[in-house]
């Protein structure tokens, strides 16, 4: 469902992590045994959804499974709360463009990337979601599939036939032998445009569509600065700029409409006690089975994902083509609240959108139990990874001279690259850490589980 | 001089301490091959280093042609090596400064030509420290192959465009040197540490996925939901698509299946040892019936035919590697860089 191709040539093989060389690697070796002195334990877990039903300490495997469905359901319903609060603020932008409808809808737009940016942990391991998600969040898009670019800075996946449709200035769309009526631009024809021509880089919809539409394209390179999409893009009648105004409304119209839709979804999806959705199919399983789609989406989304295609092919290409949130330049955030999530899953807790704390029982729990090392060993790898995250974040919302992500993997940006390779390295790390756990809750394969979840 | 002299003689105690002492074992002809496929490349990139210095002295239609050659010979001495994804191939990047793939938005281009439009002096240092996409060998092949560039006033020999040419020949050179430097010193570990078995397996699985997912399945339309791509193809833009397919299963036939069968009789395995040297050996042999390039093919419905033959031989050859082999040898797959999307 994603835009871009598995990246065997990145080199990240964790378990074997000591297999890296043979120069040196005694002594990232012992960096890597020694256990953090300042660990920071995850805040008081499994106190408010307790192992019932179990003798001892030890805590009970349903728990942990039903608890994880709750996190991923909240995660849901605080992203379709803030997708709906971006709807709203996007019709307002339509109806009444000023510079200050643009600059709430912008900020909607970044309010609703933090609870979903969280759920991608759920993502890997459950095809439900998997299946599902690149209606909204797939990337890098072939942004002049949608819109006007400038031809110049503006370069596309090759092959992608595509790339140049502007969808928004043309009511008809061909593509090999077949021709679309775009006349009306609805949630459902959006959708239907997703991948046309059999590309991937055709994005039609989702975040980074309305991301587009509201920033437009950031031709800054590694300058600092981001898209400039002037409010007049929305205008009325003559002060319309770049044409098609009204069609650009239906557009961004139909996009949000969309996001709230799906999420509503998947919501759904993961509600307690409701015969026939996914939920009521996943506590269901095998505890061991469960624990699997969990390691397994907080171990994809470290080690391939995040660590690979969203940070070190942009880093070591130094392309801003390959930045995730290339229009708002807001990908340290994206980063963050990725990372996040995968911390959320391990020691069951997660700060709701409204600032209230959940938390229960969790794998960390369970892993305790039986390896209290291996247990402090993550958590701790885990807070690291917040704090190399942190430090991005902090470097990008600096008041001062701001360096954003783009800035950072400039080819001659040593401190930015440093940023980057600290947090692939948590990344990395932690990775290794979660694939021990798989063995101590008696997971032994990894793979995907993708049998018989065709939603 | 003095540098890559000694670096030569290394390679070659290496081999010769491996064959004399544990020649029997997987892991140390697994060590000699790979490092043997290692020094070739080596030996080619120090030849495409050479050539581009003496073309760009003395340009002349025979001297591009053996260019092209030294550059195609080089760069398939990388494909037959693609398969090693552990060791000193994955520090610092450095697969992808041999071949940055894919590159959907053919970044090779926008680098290239962003160093051929700036005044920045030209040194193989300063390719060394920019975009992997300017470093690798693709680069080269734009340079050579590209109409972007052949068709302009930029197209060799004009002296930006040689010069870059030769620091980017320079670099690969030195990267090449390196590589082979680090495997060498690697021995003694990778002959004393187990897990290497395993490690080595894997690899040599995920690059079969490889071949038969993308850099095949790709540019014929053969995955879900696309169409043919030709641009996913290696080597597109030099039409050597099916020559460096070719040459990266060649390299797993010669730097892999020794050490393989090896393992497998130690476990009493003989016949799954055979049965995956046959179905390699079958599908290898297709390429003799085959032009160098995928495109040609995709335009008759022969050809196509003939392309999905390939793969379905792939595949197999795939299956077995990661079916049964591997779990005669209970290679456990853990999470690897291409996991995510």
């Amino acid at each position: 469902m994603a835009a871009r191709f598995p990246l065997q040539a990145l080199a990240l093989a964790i378990s074997t992590a000591f297999l890296l060389s043979a120069c040196g690697d005694e002594d990232k070796a012992a960096q890597s045994a020694a256990p953090e002195p300042t660990a920071t334990a995850p805040a008081e877990v499994a106190e408010t959804a307790p192992a019932a039903a179990s003798n001892d300490n030890a805590v009970a495997p349903e728990a942990v499974v039903s608890h994880y469905a709750d996190l991923a359901h909240a995660t849901y319903e605080d992203a379709l709360t803030t997708a709906k609060a971006l709807d709203a603020a996007t019709d307002e932008l339509i109806k009444n463009p000023t510079a200050e409808t643009l600059a709430a809808a912008k900020q909607a737009w970044l309010a609703a990337r933090v609870p979903y940016q969280q759920s991608e942990v759920f993502r890997f391991g459950n095809a439900v979601v998997d299946d599902w998600e690149g209606q909204l969040n797939a990337w890098p898009l072939d942004e002049g599939l949608i819109d006007y670019v400038k031809t110049d800075g503006y370069q596309h996946a090759l092959g992608n036939d595509g790339a140049n449709a502007n969808i928004i200035a043309n009511t008809e769309l061909t593509i090999g032998s077949e021709t679309m009526d775009l006349t009306t631009l609805t949630p459902e024809l959006l959708a239907s445009l997703n991948e046309v021509g059999g590309s991937e880089a055709n994005v039609a919809t989702g975040y980074h569509a309305v991301e587009f539409l509201l920033w437009g394209q950031d031709m800054n390179g590694f300058e600092a600065g981001a898209g400039e999409r002037p409010v007049t893009d929305y205008a009325k009648g003559e002060d319309c700029t770049n044409g098609h105004c009204d069609r650009r409304a239906d557009y961004l119209d139909a996009v949000t409409d969309l996001l709230v839709s799906d999420l509503e979804w998947m919501v759904g999806q993961w509600t307690a006690d409701t015969e026939g959705n996914y939920r009521a199919e996943f506590v269901a399983i095998e505890p061991q089975a469960a624990y699997q789609k969990m390691l397994f989406g907080m171990g994809s989304l470290s080690l391939g994902e995040l660590a690979g295609e969203r940070m070190k092919v942009a880093l070591e290409a130094n392309s801003y083509e390959d930045e995730h949130d290339c229009f708002s330049d807001n990908t340290h955030n994206s980063h963050y609240y990725n990372a996040q999530g995968i911390q959320n899953v391990y020691t069951g807790t997660y700060q709701r959108a409204d600032g209230t704390e959940m938390s229960g029982a969790s794998l960390s729990d369970l892993v305790a139990a039986s390896d209290a090392e291996l247990d402090k060993k993550l958590n701790s790898e885990l807070a690291s990874t917040m704090a190399a995250l942190g430090e991005m974040k902090k470097t990008a919302e600096a008041s001062e001279n701001p360096v954003k992500f783009d800035m950072m993997i400039a080819p001659d940006n040593a401190e930015g690259a440093k940023i980057i390779n600290n947090a692939i390295a948590a990344l990395v790390e932690q990775t290794g850490s979660i694939e021990k756990v798989a063995a101590i809750v008696g997971v032994d394969s990894l793979q995907p589980d993708d049998a018989g979840h065709n939603f | 001089m003095t540098l890559l002299h000694r670096i030569g003689c290394c390679t070659l105690l290496t081999l010769a301490c491996a064959s004399a002492a544990q020649a029997e074992t997987p892991r140390a002809a697994w060590h000699a091959q790979i490092g043997h496929g290692y020094s070739q490349l080596a030996d080619a990139t120090s030849e495409l280093e050479k050539t581009a210095g003496s073309y760009c002295e003395a340009p002349s239609p025979a001297n591009l042609q053996q260019l092209k050659e030294t550059w195609l010979a080089a760069f398939s001495a990388w494909q037959a090596v693609r398969f090693v994804g552990f060791g000193p191939i994955e520090e610092n990047t450095r697969a992808w400064k041999f071949q940055f793939w894919p590159d959907p938005k053919n970044l090779t281009a926008s680098k290239v030509d962003y160093w051929l439009n700036s005044d920045k002096s030209i040194t193989a240092e300063a390719v060394g420290k920019d975009s992997v996409a300017l470093q690798g060998f693709p680069a080269v092949e734009y340079l050579l192959y590209d109409e972007r560039i052949t068709a302009t006033d930029k197209a060799l020999p004009a002296e930006r465009s040689c010069a870059l040419m030769t620091a980017i020949s320079s670099n690969l050179d030195a990267n090449a040197d390196s590589l082979n430097a680090d495997w060498a010193a690697l021995e003694e570990r990778y002959l004393s540490v187990e897990d290497y078995d395993s490690g080595t397996l894997q690899s040599a699985m995920q690059s079969l996925e490889l071949i038969a997912d993308w850099r095949l399945a790709g540019p014929i339309g053969q995955r879900s939901n696309s169409k043919p791509n030709p641009y996913v193809a290696d080597a597109w833009r030099s039409g050597q698509s099916l020559n460096t397919l070719h040459a990266s299963l060649k390299g797993l036939s010669d730097y892999f299946v020794p050490g393989l069968n090896l393992l497998l009789a130690e476990t009493d395995q003989i016949a799954l040892a055979e049965q995956f040297s046959q179905q390699l050996n079958k599908t290898l042999a297709h390429f003799d019936q085959l032009p160098s390039d995928i495109a040609p093919l995709m335009e008759t419905e022969e050809g196509q035919k003939s392309l999905k033959a390939l793969l379905d031989d792939v595949n197999a050859t795939k299956a077995l590697l990661t079916g049964p082999i591997s779990g005669a040898l209970s290679v456990v797959r853990g999470f690897n860089s291409s996991d995510g999307d």
